[in-house]
């Protein structure tokens, strides 16, 4: 039935001697616009709650934290200086009282652990009759908390005794040990007044203590290498292109030690350019720190300093590092008794928060990363055939204070030199302006010409992207509500080529 | 969407493989013919005319048949133009573009004797009827030329669409009944009627089709819902009435009514393939393989039936020795893949140089939904054979490079 058709068709056709063209598809060109973006960046996006975080006020705030500690106290010195000589000992028993005072009064002690010390002691010109004396220390216990007792056959040598094990007065004695208290008792029994021996007696080498209850007075503790309490990375030389307008240095401090001290140290700020910024930790009034013992009531014993009237200083020379330099724990306890065990310390955790009000300068960021596409050979054709234009329609929403522009860098060589137009192809520009100068959508084009285009149409495309904000005489704050962000919609148009495609 | 192409690419080969709906020689009178239909055929144009003075008249297998194929926007010469380009303009594509009005719609009828005869009064025949459509929205076109230059295109059924429909009918007719009770100051009005049987062979309807496309800074989306219905096998019936008179005795009136009953009903088999498409907020930096949901889901339905609705025709005839005159109008009650709401007329002339040499030509009128168009034809009569070759050209007068469709019909009938 179809051929009938078909016969009858053409004869009609040839009845009319119509002139039916050879079918061919002729080509055209067409304009695509494909929508590429309808996002918001919200700031609060930002927050990773780490090092980016939000304060009360919902200002965006770059904090970091570490933490410090000082030196183990370790073994505490105690100097005696204690000489006596010639001391006559005289009939059956005999009280002696010896001055037992710190050298350099820094420590009194009212109970200690003896680590490492000795004194020597010498009985001579024994008197025939006598057959031994024994001398008891009062204050000093061995370990069984009997008192310590040397004895004595009167050979007229010096005798050193180890005091290692030892301990020094009762626990928990709140009463400070300034004499040591001998008593000698002779065998046998001798009449009174008559010498029995001459006593000697030395003490003058440190006697190194461990658990120690007592007064400390004058004693620094230094922290230890504290290296760089703060490390802040600025991305893409961020440093060089805004002030912070203010910061803050809160310093947690664990004290392990029943002593309080006085806390006083610097603030070395340095930054990429080696400048420096020094300050010192006081209050705002000028005072050192006060740090209170542990208790037991309260062990550890924790306290929070809070710095922010000058941190700000340190931070105006936008630091990549800050140090605590010169830092000690400074103990008075005057007549107070407080006690320690050699494994004390004193923790420092700190966290350096720095709310996002600054002030922007001009300065062009150069994104060290450079972005490489590998353009895939079938779309290279398509772009190379049939692209003829296209353009990026951006319409961007501020809601930020701050503007910037940006350029984006396109080569088919890689290492391109932003301030070396030899080294890249093209170049593209937009600025976006603040929320106070444009509160609504902002509109930006990109467009890219056939010759523009044809940079897409290598294997290989390099980008690389900068930006500058735009200056700003006063502070800004950068919040992070919900009505904090960057709104971007973005549309490609291109005009394309159609043309049947090749068999 | 390759395989939402390839459906509506189906869709147009379907399209192509159906044929016609008209009865061959009415092609002839661009369907002012329901009053020149005599024998056989006036089982399909107005019964009341089955009148045999003797002998029988037959309808031979195919050779009566009748073919239109047409659409209301494109002709020869701007397809000559179009491939004739290098490169399409801005100018070209308006060009292109303002030969559409809103829509480009073509459409494909066919009929095909089977076989007939008529003796007496009446006829019993059997045709094979195809038609099909296909609508295609101009949104489309504009697309494809210019680009989504728009933010917003709209697709639905009224620019769109597509359907096909074939049938077999067994026709018996009986006609030339004299009406009763008729004052005897009126003339005698005849009337006639035929029943037909109808065997459905195929039928594709699109009962739904929606979509949109947009794309704007906001993103771009994408919907396209499609139902559509198909049927194989069927059975139905429709019936026609008919009443003509001689008012005078050149001048002939008549009227049919037809389609009544029509029905169809699908029950062999039958399904219904439901084709979703659903891209939502698409852009370039989150596109992913799976950025459109696509569904296509084919089901077994229970049988549906395809209404004919009825249509209603009207007509006149004058006769003179040398040539006669006809004039018709069709009014469907509802527009279907056969019928259209919307009334035409079509008006029609034969000349008679020599009795055996028939010349006739006819003209319809156009609507919204049916475009204009103009038919000659040529024919050989004796008291024993009838044949005769005609043509169609449709928006323009002869078939050329302006025409937007042709016909071609073809009559053959033998009367014993």
């Amino acid at each position: 039935m179809n051929k009938i058709y078909f016969t009858l068709i053409t004869a009609l056709i040839l009845l009319t001697a119509c002139d039916v063209k050879k079918p061919t598809l002729p080509s055209w060109f067409m304009d695509l616009s494909i929508p590429v973006i309808n996002e918001k960046f919200y700031v609060s996006d930002l927050i990773d709650s780490v090092n980016i975080v939000t304060d009360e006020n919902e200002v965006l705030t770059v904090t970091a934290n570490g933490e410090a500690d000082t030196n183990e106290f370790g073994t505490l010195l105690f100097t005696p200086s204690v000489q006596v000589s010639g001391f006559p000992i005289l009939g059956s028993s005999f009280d002696l009282t010896i001055p037992f005072e710190d050298q350099e009064g820094k420590v009194g002690v009212a109970y200690a652990e003896i680590v490492e010390g000795n004194f020597q002691n010498c009985f001579r010109d024994l008197h025939p009759d006598v057959q031994q004396i024994s001398l008891t220390f009062s204050d000093f216990y061995l370990p069984n908390n009997q008192n310590l007792v040397l004895t004595s056959n009167g050979s007229g040598n010096w005798v050193t005794t180890n005091l290692a094990g030892l301990h020094i007065g009762v626990a928990n004695s709140n009463q400070v040990i300034n004499e040591l208290h001998l008593s000698f008792q002779v065998t046998p029994s001798m009449p009174a007044g008559v010498q029995v021996a001459t006593f000697d007696f030395q003490a003058k080498e440190p006697i190194s203590l461990g658990e120690f209850r007592g007064t400390l007075n004058n004693y620094p503790i230094g922290l230890e290498d504290s290296g760089s309490l703060v490390n802040i990375d600025y991305p893409y030389g961020l440093d060089q292109a805004i002030n912070l307008e203010s910061a803050y240095l809160q310093i947690t401090l664990t004290n392990y030690l029943g002593f309080g001290s006085v806390f006083s140290g610097q603030l070395l700020a340095t930054n990429s350019s080696g400048e420096t910024s020094l300050i010192d930790i006081v209050d705002e009034e000028g005072n050192n720190y006060q740090i209170e013992p542990a208790t037991e009531e309260e062990d550890p014993r924790t306290m929070e300093i809070q710095f922010g009237h000058n941190v700000s200083q340190l931070l105006q020379i936008m630091p990549t590092t800050i140090n605590i330099i010169n830092g000690q724990f400074l103990i008075n306890s005057g007549t107070n008794i407080g006690n320690l065990i050699p494994t004390d310390s004193i923790h420092i955790f700190y966290t350096v928060s720095a709310p996002l009000t600054f002030t922007l300068h001009e300065h062009e960021i150069t994104i060290a990363e450079e972005q490489e596409f590998n353009i895939p050979e079938e779309n290279r054709e398509r772009i190379q055939k049939n692209a003829i234009s296209a353009s990026l329609k951006l319409e961007i929403q501020n809601k930020l204070p701050i503007g910037a522009s940006a350029k984006l860098f396109f080569s088919n060589t890689p290492d391109i030199d932003t301030q070396n137009p030899a080294t890249y192809d093209i170049m593209k520009e937009a600025a976006i302006n603040s929320a106070d100068q444009v509160p609504g959508f902002q509109n930006v084009d990109l467009t890219l010409n056939k010759e523009e285009l044809n940079i897409f149409t290598a294997e290989q495309v390099y980008m690389r992207f900068a930006f500058s904000f735009d200056e700003t005489e006063t502070p800004v704050t950068i919040h992070t509500s919900t009505s904090d962000y960057i709104h971007i919609k973005g549309m490609v148009t291109a005009r394309v080529f159609i043309e049947k495609e090749e068999d | 969407m390759k395989k939402l192409a390839l459906l509506i690419l189906f869709s147009l080969l379907l399209l192509t493989a159906l044929t016609a709906f008209n009865t061959g020689k009415s092609i002839f009178f661009a369907d002012s013919y329901m009053l020149r239909a005599k024998g056989v055929e006036a089982a399909y144009w107005n019964p009341a005319n089955l009148q045999q003075k003797k002998g029988i008249d037959f309808w031979l297998p195919i050779t009566n048949l009748g073919i239109c194929i047409n659409n209301n926007s494109l002709d020869l010469d701007t397809y000559n133009y179009v491939v004739s380009r290098d490169t399409l303009n801005d100018i070209d594509k308006r060009k292109i573009l303002d030969k559409i009005d809103g829509s480009l719609r073509s459409a494909i009828e066919s009929n095909v004797s089977i076989v007939g005869f008529a003796f007496d009064n009446m006829s019993i025949s059997s045709s094979l009827h195809l038609t099909g459509k296909l609508a295609l929205s101009e949104r489309y076109l504009d697309l494809l030329l210019y680009g989504n230059t728009d933010t917003l295109y709209v697709f639905n059924k009224s620019t769109t669409d597509a359907g096909g429909l074939g049938y077999v009918d067994i026709t018996f007719a009986m006609g030339n009944f004299t009406l009763p009770y008729i004052p005897k100051t009126i003339p005698p009005i005849r009337a006639g009627f035929a029943v037909s049987a109808l065997i459905g062979v195929g039928n594709a309807i699109m009962e739904e089709f929606n979509g949109y496309f947009s794309s704007s800074m906001e993103g771009a989306d994408l919907r396209q819902d499609i139902v559509l219905h198909t049927g194989i096998g069927g059975f139905g019936q429709k019936a026609m009435l008919g009443l003509a008179s001689n008012i005078t005795p050149n001048l002939e009136v008549g009227l049919t009514l037809d389609n009544l009953f029509g029905n169809i009903n699908w029950s062999l088999t039958t399904q219904e393939t439901n084709i979703q498409v659903v891209a939502n907020d698409i852009y370039a930096v989150n596109i992913s393989e799976d950025f459109y949901d696509y569904s296509n889901e084919t089901l077994d339905i229970g049988s549906y039936s395809t209404k004919l609705p009825p249509e209603l025709r009207l007509g006149v005839l004058y006769n003179m020795p040398w040539a006669n005159f006809s004039l018709d109008y069709l009014q469907g009650f509802k527009t279907s893949i056969i019928t259209s709401g919307i009334g035409r007329f079509s008006l029609a002339a034969q000349f008679l140089p020599w009795e055996f040499l028939p010349l006739n030509i006819g003209v319809g009128f156009g609507n919204s939904q049916y475009p204009w168009r103009i038919s000659y034809g040529i024919g050989y009569y004796s008291n024993k054979v009838e044949l005769g070759l005609g043509w169609q050209s449709v928006k323009n007068f002869i078939p050329g490079y302006k025409t937007k469709g042709i016909a071609i019909g073809s009559y053959l009938k033998v009367h014993i």
